[in-house]
């Protein structure tokens, strides 16, 4: 049996992201789904639902400011989310070593993933309430959301020693 | 409402939501009410949510404002058990910048007026 090895770490002046060959087709394929739900210009309801955490309201106490704050910066996370998927696919298609702003958008990727999942999962942190909703405890998106939490905690790891 | 915001978006698209002290790419005339604003103090808050991991938030918080791990992890901490935490205390468009940049990491943040205007 092999040695553990760390599945992002970092490496002389930057960074390496080790993964299988199975789990980068499966964040490649992931990161597929999320950028055409980003991308779709007439999403469905249940699409939209499901995006919510990965668009915050910024103004909770006045909606014209909340407005304008959405009708100008949307489009701007949109494309900041699109432009880090897009170096998610660069760094997992390679095997060489990455520098630290292309470690900060597989992390911030990574979340982008988890943050859906999550919402699809009813996550919650009541104490009173179950973690996720009744019945999805061991279904597959489950245990994705949990690798997701793990890769994530080593992309934290990595860069805060780097 | 806001030329100012505008430009320093299209600014910050460049440099990676850098806040930066880049000339803005026309004049800019500001009416009354921006520069009351921008002459008063916003807060910038982040909220307890149960998706994003209590590390990740520290690590974000210690990235985007320059914390020690200390101080980020006390906010984290505050984050998690009563709510919310302020963050930032800055002018408006460097508010709105924060909790940009914040959103981008998919923390729960937001920003308000600190106190009543005078």
């Amino acid at each position: 049996m092999s040695r553990f090895r760390p599945p992002v770490r970092s490496k002389g002046d930057g960074f390496v992201v080790d993964l299988g060959t199975d789990e980068s087709d499966l964040i490649r394929r992931l990161i597929g789904e999320l950028r055409s739900m980003l991308t779709d210009p007439s999403p469905d309801p249940g699409v939209e639902a499901l995006l919510v955490r990965l668009f915050p309201p910024a103004h909770h106490d006045d909606h014209e400011m909340e407005a304008e704050y959405q009708r100008l910066m949307r489009e701007e996370l949109v494309q900041s989310k699109l432009s880090a998927f897009d170096i998610v696919d660069e760094t997992l298609a390679g095997k060489g070593r990455i520098d630290e702003a292309r470690l900060l958008a597989v992390m911030q990727s990574i979340n982008s993933i988890r943050l859906v999942l999550g919402t699809m999962l009813g996550v919650s942190d009541d104490p009173d309430a179950d973690e996720v909703t009744a019945g999805l405890e061991s279904s597959a998106e489950y245990h994705l959301y949990s690798y997701l939490s793990w890769l994530l905690e080593w992309c934290v790891r990595a860069l805060g020693a780097g | 409402m806001s030329r100012v915001f505008v430009t320093r978006c299209s600014a910050a698209r460049h440099n990676g939501g850098v806040p930066t002290t880049l000339e803005p790419t026309r004049v800019i005339e500001p009416d009354v009410d921006e520069q009351v604003a921008a002459d008063h103090p916003w807060i910038v808050i982040v909220w307890n949510d149960p998706v994003n991991l209590m590390s990740y938030v520290t690590f974000v918080l210690q990235k985007l404002f320059g914390f020690s791990n200390e101080k980020a992890t006390a906010l984290m901490l505050d984050v998690h058990h009563k709510g919310r935490a302020v963050v930032a205390n800055d002018t408006r468009e460097r508010a709105e910048m924060h909790v940009f940049r914040l959103h981008e990491h998919g923390l729960w943040a937001s920003m308000e007026k600190d106190g009543p205007s005078t």
